[in-house]
């Protein structure tokens, strides 16, 4: 299965860019296609991971429905306009700052958070298409591309047991918080 | 459990399929690997980085990793002044000062306390940060751009404390403290030309 995983990109990125992966691919792939999406995911991932098992369902149990409900308004064609990307780097840099403080909160704030990104999440991630078969393809693979990719990343920091993992972890949690702060600020500091 | 491994396999293919991303990825990656580049290509940022990861070694937990941690986040306040059009005077001999400064600690094997180490690193993060914000709004993604940079960054800390830890040795400190000679002579050369 693996070597099947690893031959897939490969296959993919032979023939085409996006147009030739069709709808459902282009879908999963598209949280990690916007780069504000994957840091919302690693960072949220990060934070509900380093407050272990119990901490990690919160988080997905806030996550998926506010996903569901977000990717199903962006496919009725609502357009919130390019508010929500802000929005998304300054949760990306909230739950940042909670990893690097290693601060562990009660269990509903992981649901909220779950919450807040996956409903912010869902509501940019329009689908170009038009047609409702193409929409519910593409707004079915980003509902799994985002929860497999937030998933991952909250697994892989749930394991992180050694001491210079840990920190590993609060260092990456500074980096995204970095560059959320940065790229936010520029949304609003920029002079015109 | 098979459940829970076929989701670990789906998220794993997804990370590697991101290889898929051809056109879109032309304007992230480039953003990307400029702001990787950028803190490379310039010494005296290179100087600045690995003296902090260096020092922080040379300090021992909890500076080895909380001094890493506060250069971005200060870098990141740094940047947003320079994003936001405010001049600060001098940059580029904040940005010498600092490889110069920071070399000297790990010369005279300084210990300072904490907070001190601290204060000092962020307030010469300021500059950096500056450099880079003020860059950022030209950048084809900004975002994968910062991304680069920071992380360009934080691997020229970790750079610094590869080397740094030598100094659980009496020959790998003489290493590390020769180190900080170079980076303080380097910051000096640095100072020299940008005054």
């Amino acid at each position: 299965m693996t070597a099947a995983l690893l031959c897939v990109p490969d296959l993919v990125q032979a023939h085409s860019p996006m147009q030739g992966i069709g709808d459902f691919y282009a879908g999963v792939l598209h949280p990690l296609l916007v780069p504000a999406h994957a840091l919302a995911l690693v960072m949220l991932g990060l934070f509900s991971g380093q407050g272990g098992l119990y901490a990690m369902r919160s988080c997905y149990l806030g996550f998926l429905p506010a996903l569901v409900v977000g990717l199903t308004l962006a496919g009725t064609g609502l357009d919130l306009g390019d508010g929500l990307e802000p929005l998304l780097l300054l949760l990306a840099a909230l739950t940042g700052m909670l990893v690097i403080l290693q601060f562990s909160p009660p269990h509903p704030l992981f649901a909220a958070a779950g919450a807040a990104v996956g409903l912010l999440l869902g509501l940019d991630s329009a689908p170009e298409a038009v047609a409702p078969g193409p929409i519910a393809a593409a707004l079915l693979g980003a509902s799994l591309g985002a929860f497999a990719c937030l998933l991952l990343i909250a697994d892989l920091c749930e394991r992180a047991r050694h001491h210079w993992q840990q920190v590993a972890v609060r260092v990456i949690g500074s980096w995204g918080t970095a560059s959320a702060t940065l790229v936010f600020a520029l949304g609003w500091l920029r002079p015109d | 459990m098979w459940v829970y491994r076929l989701l670990w396999s789906a998220g794993l293919g997804l990370l590697l399929a991101t290889n898929a991303q051809a056109h879109s990825a032309a304007e992230i990656g480039g953003g990307f690997v400029s702001g990787l580049l950028h803190p490379v290509l310039g010494w005296d940022h290179v100087a600045a980085m690995v003296a902090v990861g260096l020092w922080g070694a040379f300090l021992g937990n909890p500076a080895l990793w909380l001094l890493p941690v506060v250069f971005p986040l200060v870098m990141a306040l740094g940047g947003a002044i320079g994003i936001a059009g405010i001049n600060i005077p001098s940059v580029e001999i904040g940005i010498a000062l600092s490889a110069l400064i920071l070399g000297a600690m790990i010369l005279l094997a300084a210990r300072p306390p904490l907070w001190l180490a601290g204060l000092i690193v962020a307030a010469f993060a300021v500059f950096h940060g500056h450099a880079h914000g003020t860059e950022l709004p030209t950048a084809a993604s900004p975002l994968a751009y910062s991304l680069g940079f920071v992380i360009a960054t934080g691997l020229l800390h970790l750079a610094g404390i590869g080397f740094g830890l030598l100094v659980r040795w009496p020959l790998g400190r003489v290493a590390v403290r020769a180190g900080g000679a170079v980076i303080a002579i380097a910051g000096a050369l640095f100072l020299g030309s940008a005054v």
